[in-house]
């Protein structure tokens, strides 16, 4: 294939967090990816499929989306673990130094600017708590930072307190999370009586820059402070040496903390302690977004692949991949130098790109054995399998979306005039809609089907895994 | 895109008949990215065709252009067995497999509809009609020979309404779309020019139409 | 210019104009034609022929008007784009102008799909603008399409038409304009049923100052039946037709008599509209009701 190795990717997803969520979350994603559950107590329920790994801290957090290398304390051993994608649930504790919460060797007056940028807002929460203890002690505190985030419980409120108790934001936007999974903010207007960049320029003249990463290129600012704090969630970016000599706070005592922290592609953070306990329907769209985090360059490992050479660039599989796994391949060995490519990691292996490609692009690297002579094609998720070993020759599909008009005719044999499509009850299907799309392709092909000589029907039938087997029998026979 | 839609089958099955070694062939080009006449396109036809009748042999197989010599070699050998060939491909397509297989008909299994683009997926729009003589610079992008049912040159009839075509709702009005496209770009003045009759000679009302690029051609021999 | 066209004559002369629409029929019956001409002779100054309307086949246009013609009925020949490619449209004009046709009335024409050979091919060569043009040229510069120069020019007074209900509603007046500059002597709007939005449009052409350029006549239309009203109100593609009017007719005691009513109080109406300079009453399949709207509308005896 013609796909740059640039990246090793692991297609593994680590879970750092201790709660309901975080098992269930295990679960979830435990069906779709190998999963490993870092947690630090002890473990309570293990679940089918997944390693887990109990009384663990994580140490350090290194690499990026795709392919994380991640240090981990387990069971007092150190070990390494690789992750393409790494999901918090932020009710651990944070490496915000206990100095700064407790505060107490700082003792008389100060003015403290502290740089916040890039941490994850369960991180937020401990600065902008620490900050308010400072400023309760009489301490004159700046925050520069590069959000205000108040989404997550008591943050709006918490926020408005620090600014009562005399903390000063230095920000022109306030960011309400609209979603509890992670990445998905409104940006607002501050609300009123909270100080923005515009107040800002009653201490200095310059305008504020608000990207604290970009500090270096507004020019001098003029604080002077007696202590700079920095909070950074991406170390590699800021170059605080600069940011000292701009806020020219140069000399001062400074100290740098890296929380772990980060809103860093690949890491997907969910706040648990937030409202109401996540429905499952919330499970699995974090699952999907977490999914959908995921981009990045890795060889095709899934059960569908595409054929640069014989992909027509139709977009169809784009269009109509219910779960987002469709994306552009530059470097294609083909005449257009891309093909479509579908991200193993971002594919739920529905099929319904298969079963729909005009080119016959798209393989399966495990395709159905000998279908010939089959009566019915069924969702695996169905009650197909239950007729495994019951003198009813039967084919098993990823998912009824997965089987094409080619699937259907090619089960054919002279003789056969009903095929039967199995198909998940209505609103089961794990893959949306998928078995709407079966429906049309069906009904088309029987329009086609029915001028036919000898004419074949085909017919959906829809049985669930947990029908008895009398029944699942019953519908496929017609009777 | 060239966009084709499948004939009646009832149609090739009557074209068919008597035949007994078929091929039908694909195309990898246009008809395949409207779905019509692609690799699985041409499956989905050989299958239909066996099982109606099941004492024929159906193949089927595409090339990634019919509307090109050498691609057409590479179905040589599979011609060779066979009586009839089908032909999901366009016009141009079935017309150049009826010019390089002499001794063999290739018959049309599509009905070419049309050259437009899938507006959004499964639905497909005419766009151009290869008048020949392009004008969308002077109508907001908006082709009036392809767009407006009567093809007019010089704004809407009177039967636009509420940007629909007189003959179908389902149509939009070109000129109420180029109207809005140039008021947009500022340019609703064009509107005011009288735009001369057309020259046709230049679409298909010419005859049939040739373009030689001597530069690209290739010396007697070579 | 004098063209010789009892319609140019009595705008010239101030007169509010009448025009009426005779509808040839789908047969060679002259006696059909004819009868008509008897009818409304003496109530309109000249009598639209039409042209194959809707796109149903009837008896062509220049043919029956010379049947009127003979009647002593001035006609106005129907052009439409939709059947004839330049050559055709030339030629049959350079043949009706031959035949005495004074007046020729340029359209695009309504789409085949309407009519009784929806699986017809349509031509649309030229759109309407460009035929006005065209014919402009062959009667002031002697000149066919392609330039070439002709011995005897076609004398004719041209028309065209003007939907102010179809859309976009700020290009139609801009659309008229157009109309003018390609040479069109006089237009015929659709059929005024909803006089406020007409009015809004008549100060559009006002302030552009086109109805100094261009002889207005208002289209009005008897309409038969309740039930027709609510048909176009539903299913005619750039026509306005307003709830009241309707209603007024479903609630009639007597409905003909009531459209002849709405008709007669509408042509007050337009007639008073500044730039209105004439009435073109089309009675589709009741022409004999004309005479009667003209009389009652005051219009009659027509000046000669």
């Amino acid at each position: 294939m013609g796909y740059p190795q640039t990246l090793e990717t692991s297609s593994k997803v680590l879970i750092w967090g201790e709660s309901e969520l975080a098992l269930r979350l295990a679960v979830e994603i435990g069906r779709r990816r190998p999963v490993v559950w870092a947690l630090p107590g002890e473990l309570v329920d293990q679940p089918e499929g997944v390693t887990v790994l109990p009384n663990s801290r994580l140490i350090e957090v290194n690499g990026a989306s795709g392919c994380f290398s991640v240090q981990i304390e387990t069971n007092g051993s150190l070990i390494r673990q690789e992750a393409g994608t790494i999901v918090v649930l932020p009710e651990l504790d944070l490496d915000v130094p206990a100095a700064f919460r407790n505060n107490e060797e700082i003792d008389q007056a100060q003015t403290i600017v502290m740089v916040v940028d890039g941490v994850r807002p369960g991180c937020y929460r401990e600065i902008v708590g620490g900050a308010r203890a400072l400023s309760r002690r009489g301490h004159r505190v700046y925050l520069i930072v590069d959000e205000v985030q108040v989404g997550f419980p008591g943050g709006e409120e918490m926020f408005q307190e620090a600014c009562r108790e005399g903390v000063v934001f230095l920000k022109d936007t306030v960011v309400y999370f609209d979603s509890r999974s992670a990445g998905c903010g409104t940006k607002l207007p501050a609300p009123a009586g909270v100080k923005t960049a515009e107040s800002f320029r009653e201490f200095t003249d310059q305008t504020l820059y608000l990207d604290c990463r970009s500090l270096g290129d507004t020019g001098p600012w003029v604080i002077e402070a007696d202590r700079l704090w920095f909070f950074n969630g991406d170390r590699v970016r800021a170059d605080y040496q600069q940011v000292r000599e701009v806020l020219g706070v140069a000399g001062v005592d400074c100290q740098e903390y890296y929380p772990f922290q980060t809103r860093r592609k690949g890491i997907l953070e969910i706040d648990p302690g937030w409202g109401e306990p996540f429905s499952q329907e919330e499970i699995l769209a974090a699952v999907k977004t977490l999914i959908h985090s995921q981009t990045g360059d890795a060889p095709p490992a899934g059960r569908y692949e595409v054929r640069a050479d014989l992909c027509a660039l139709c977009l169809t599989c784009y269009r109509i991949c219910p779960h987002g796994a469709v994306s552009f391949r530059e470097g294609a060995e083909n005449l257009y130098g891309q093909a479509m490519f579908i991200d193993p990691r971002a594919c739920f292996n529905c099929g319904r790109c298969y079963a729909e490609c005009p080119a016959q692009a798209i393989r399966q690297d495990s395709p159905p054995e000998e279908s010939l002579g089959a009566v019915v094609l069924a969702c695996e998720n169905s009650g197909g399998p239950l007729l495994e070993g019951r003198g009813i020759p039967c084919l098993l599909f990823p998912c009824a979306g997965s089987i094409g008009i080619t699937d259907m005719l090619r089960a054919w044999q002279p003789g056969i005039e009903r095929l039967v499509i199995m198909t998940c009850r209505d609103g089961k299907c794990r893959h949306r809609e998928g078995g709407k799309r079966l429906y049309s392709r069906v009904e088309r092909l029987n329009r086609l089907l029915r001028v036919l000589n000898n004419p074949v029907h085909i017919e959906v039938v829809q049985v669930s895994a947990q029908d008895r087997v009398d029944e699942v029998r019953r519908r496929v026979s017609g009777l | 895109m060239i966009v084709g839609e499948l004939k009646p089958f009832t149609e090739i099955k009557k074209m068919i008949r008597g035949y007994q070694r078929i091929l039908v062939a694909g195309c990898g080009g246009c008809v395949t990215v409207c779905q019509t006449g692609g690799l699985q396109e041409a499956e989905t036809l050989a299958r239909l065709l066996n099982m109606d009748d099941p004492g024929t042999t159906v193949e089927s197989l595409a090339v990634p252009r019919q509307c090109e010599w050498e691609f057409l070699e590479q179905l040589k050998t599979t011609v060779q067995r066979c009586e009839i060939i089908v032909s999901t491909a366009c016009g141009i397509g079935v017309q150049a497999m009826n010019e390089y297989f002499r001794e063999i008909q290739t018959l049309p299994a599509l009905n070419t509809r049309f050259l437009g683009m899938p507006v959004e997926h499964g639905v497909f729009v005419e766009r151009c009609q290869a008048c020949g003589e392009c004008m969308l610079h002077l109508t907001g992008g908006i082709c009036p020979v392809a767009r407006c049912s009567k093809s007019l040159m010089n704004g809407p009839c009177g039967g636009s309404k509420n940007g629909r075509c007189e003959i179908s709702p389902e149509i939009d009005c070109a000129w109420q779309l180029i109207y809005e496209r140039l008021k947009a770009l500022d340019q609703l003045e064009r509107l005011l020019v009288l735009q001369p009759p057309k020259d046709w000679s230049h679409s298909r009302d010419g005859g049939v139409r040739k373009m030689v690029r001597e530069d690209l051609m290739l010396d007697d021999g070579e | 210019m004098m063209t010789g066209s009892n319609l140019e004559r009595v705008l010239k002369e101030g007169h509010f104009a009448v025009t009426a629409e005779i509808g040839p029929p789908k047969s060679c019956n002259a006696a059909f034609v004819q009868r008509k001409a008897d009818l409304l002779k003496g109530y309109a100054d000249v009598f639209n022929i039409t042209d194959n309307q809707t796109a149903i086949v009837r008896m062509s246009s220049i043919a029956a008007a010379v049947l009127i013609q003979q009647k002593g009925l001035e006609p106005v020949i129907q052009m439409t784009c939709r059947d004839r490619n330049r050559i055709g449209l030339q030629s049959d004009l350079l043949g009706a102008a031959a035949l005495g046709i004074k007046n020729v009335l340029c359209l695009t024409g309504d789409h085949q799909s309407f009519g009784n050979h929806p699986q017809a091919k349509n031509v649309f060569d030229l759109d309407s603008i460009q035929l006005i043009k065209t014919i402009k040229d062959m009667r002031d510069e002697g000149r066919f399409l392609c330039g070439e120069e002709m011995k005897v020019r076609p004398d004719v007074f041209i028309g065209c038409v003007e939907n102010p209900f179809a859309d976009p509603f700020e290009f139609r007046a801009l659309r008229l304009q157009k109309k003018i500059e390609a040479g069109a002597d006089f237009v015929q709007t659709q059929c005024v049923l909803d006089m406020k939005h007409f009015r809004h449009f008549m100060d559009l052409i006002n302030d552009r100052g086109l109805t100094d350029r261009v002889a207005v006549l208002a289209g009005v239309m008897p309409i038969k039946s309740a039930r027709m009203a609510r048909y176009m109100q539903k299913n005619v593609a750039g026509m306005m037709v307003p709830d009241e009017l309707c209603e007024r007719l479903e609630t009639a005691a007597d409905v003909q008599k009531e459209a002849v009513d709405i008709v007669v109080e509408q042509i007050a109406e337009v007639k008073e509209i500044p730039g209105v300079r004439g009435v073109h009453i089309m009675a589709v399949a009741w022409e004999e009701v004309v005479p009667e709207i003209v009389r009652r509308a005051g219009l009659y005896p027509r000046p000669f």
